[in-house]
């Protein structure tokens, strides 16, 4: 019974020994679309994390038309000195740490800071008043509450916020306003020297002015063409360097003007791409080839040596026979 | 646990480091076996430490191979660098030639020394494994920080010269029969 014991406290010591210290992402985890619980690995536990001396400012129109998109705005104030890198801000629906996206609640996001379609986005290099967006397109009429909240390191421990409740009221949509359809998405990056172009999807708009800009500088009119009837076609200047563009679309009509948010397009190097069964194939070949290839050399100058030598001895044994002397 | 990125370390210092002794030794070796070195009571340490060292580099690259295509996230993301595919053909290659070199010694034995052209393709091809793990590893250094201790020589690691599928059936083929004309030849001595 006592081995029994015995046995059983040193399994049960042998499993807490096994259990690793558990650590936050220092790094950060990447940008995502992620529960606030999720989001920069365990910041949402009390027991572990400091209170980020942030504050920070959720703005956006208070009244909102169904199926239209709009612009969340975060400012971020009372940031220490440090520089944390990287911060990680969520942009979520509540604070319960499950199904708190804004997905969740039916909104799609358009277009983040970063050209991209996440609730969660790291940003290093974040300083006091800088203020990040998102771009979401309302569901349904109803009322809706949004939170934003912050995490980031900082004197061993990881930090967390949580901003105030922002609450955004969907309403019907008036007769003949005109607006960008539903189905429009926007897109959100491109590559260095690609041609942007695409078809503005609109309702109840008999002109369309686009407007672009680069980093909140002077708005440009961006090239538009076609006609209510067969749909506008928008081209966005080409970007010769990678880099932050905004545009945004002016609507007229029967209704009154429109004007969409600034929705973000950023540029990217071009990538590099390349056929990964075509990579692994030649490796795997390569390697073949220069084993065959060292074993075969080998073999042959072997294989050589012995007929010199066979012959070698065969002249010998003739030699002998006949009485010779070599 | 242990994240790719750092058992990739662990395993590319096993790798590089035997790889490099070994390669030592197949020099030095060579300039034995052609009596350039005066001294050869190390003759037999030569042999046995550049293969096993090559051995021991050989059994470590195969997981420094798997951790750096973890560590550099190509299962999710596919080769994000040009950087990352001339890796992994430089340690296939030096993979092969450490495989072809262990094999043809130990089948060979200690007579690949007995003569001058066995003795030159052994130590060459040894050291080329060698040459090439130490490439990879430079490779990495570029794309982990930005430079190499072998930057001074302007190595075009940004190009990749990718072989059509084809092409590289072809070599495969060959690589193959290679082996099966050495099984052979072997069999029949």
């Amino acid at each position: 019974m006592s081995t029994m014991r015995v046995k059983t406290t040193l399994i049960l010591c042998l499993l807490l020994l096994a259990t690793n210290l558990g650590a936050a992402e220092s790094g950060g985890v990447g940008d995502g679309v992620y529960d606030m619980q999720c989001g920069g690995a365990c910041h949402g536990d009390s027991d572990q994390n400091a209170t980020s001396s942030a504050s920070l400012i959720l703005t956006t129109e208070s009244h909102i038309y169904a199926g239209q998109a709009t612009t969340f705005s975060l400012q971020v104030e009372s940031l220490t000195s440090s520089p944390y890198a990287p911060i990680g801000l969520f942009l979520l629906s509540d604070t319960t740490g499950y199904r708190d996206t804004p997905q969740d609640i039916g909104w799609q996001i358009l277009s983040d800071s970063k050209g991209d379609v996440n609730n969660y986005i790291e940003i290093s290099g974040l300083t006091d008043g800088d203020t990040i967006d998102w771009v979401l397109r309302a569901p349904e009429i109803g009322n809706y509450t949004f939170y934003a909240s912050i995490q980031h390191g900082g004197n061993n421990a990881p930090h967390f916020g949580i901003s105030q409740a922002y609450t955004v009221e969907v309403l019907p949509i008036p007769d003949n306003l005109p607006r960008l359809t539903e189905e429009f998405t926007p897109i959100v990056a491109r590559e260095v020297g690609q041609v942007t172009k695409f078809q503005l999807s609109t309702e109840d708009a008999d002109t369309v002015v686009v407007e672009w800009r680069i980093d909140g500088g002077v708005a440009n009119q961006a090239i538009v063409t076609g006609d209510a009837v067969n749909g506008f076609m928008v081209e966005l200047p080409t970007a010769n360097q990678p880099s932050t563009m905004q545009w945004r679309a002016v609507l007229d009509g029967e209704g009154p003007q429109q004007t969409s948010p600034w929705f973000t397009l950023v540029t990217n190097e071009q990538g590099f791409s390349i056929d990964e069964t075509a990579v692994y194939l030649q490796a795997i070949s390569v390697l073949i080839f220069f084993a065959g290839l060292t074993v075969l050399l080998q073999t042959r100058n072997r294989t050589n040596q012995n007929k010199e030598e066979k012959s070698f001895d065969e002249i010998t044994s003739t030699v002998s026979q006949e009485g010779g002397e070599l | 646990m242990v994240s790719p990125a750092t058992f990739h370390v662990v395993t590319t210092e096993l790798v590089v480091g035997t790889f490099a002794l070994a390669g030592l030794c197949f020099a030095l070796k060579l300039l034995s076996s052609f009596n350039i070195l005066p001294n050869s009571k190390f003759d037999e340490a030569f042999d046995s430490i550049a293969h096993g060292a090559l051995l021991f580099g050989l059994l470590s690259l195969p997981f420094a191979i798997l951790s750096g295509i973890n560590s550099a996230g190509v299962d999710e993301s596919g080769f994000v660098s040009a950087l990352l595919v001339n890796k992994l053909w430089l340690s296939f290659a030096g993979l092969g030639l450490a495989i072809g070199v262990l094999i043809s010694r130990w089948k060979v034995g200690t007579d690949i020394w007995n003569e001058a052209k066995s003795s030159i393709i052994q130590s060459s091809f040894g050291m080329a494994a060698c040459g090439a793990i130490l490439l990879t590893a430079s490779a990495g250094g570029k794309f982990t920080r930005g430079e190499s201790l072998l930057d001074i020589l302007h190595l075009p690691y940004d190009l990749v010269l990718l072989m059509p599928i084809w092409l590289s059936v072809i070599l495969l083929i060959s690589g193959l029969a290679n082996f099966a004309i050495a099984i052979r030849a072997n069999s029949s001595q």
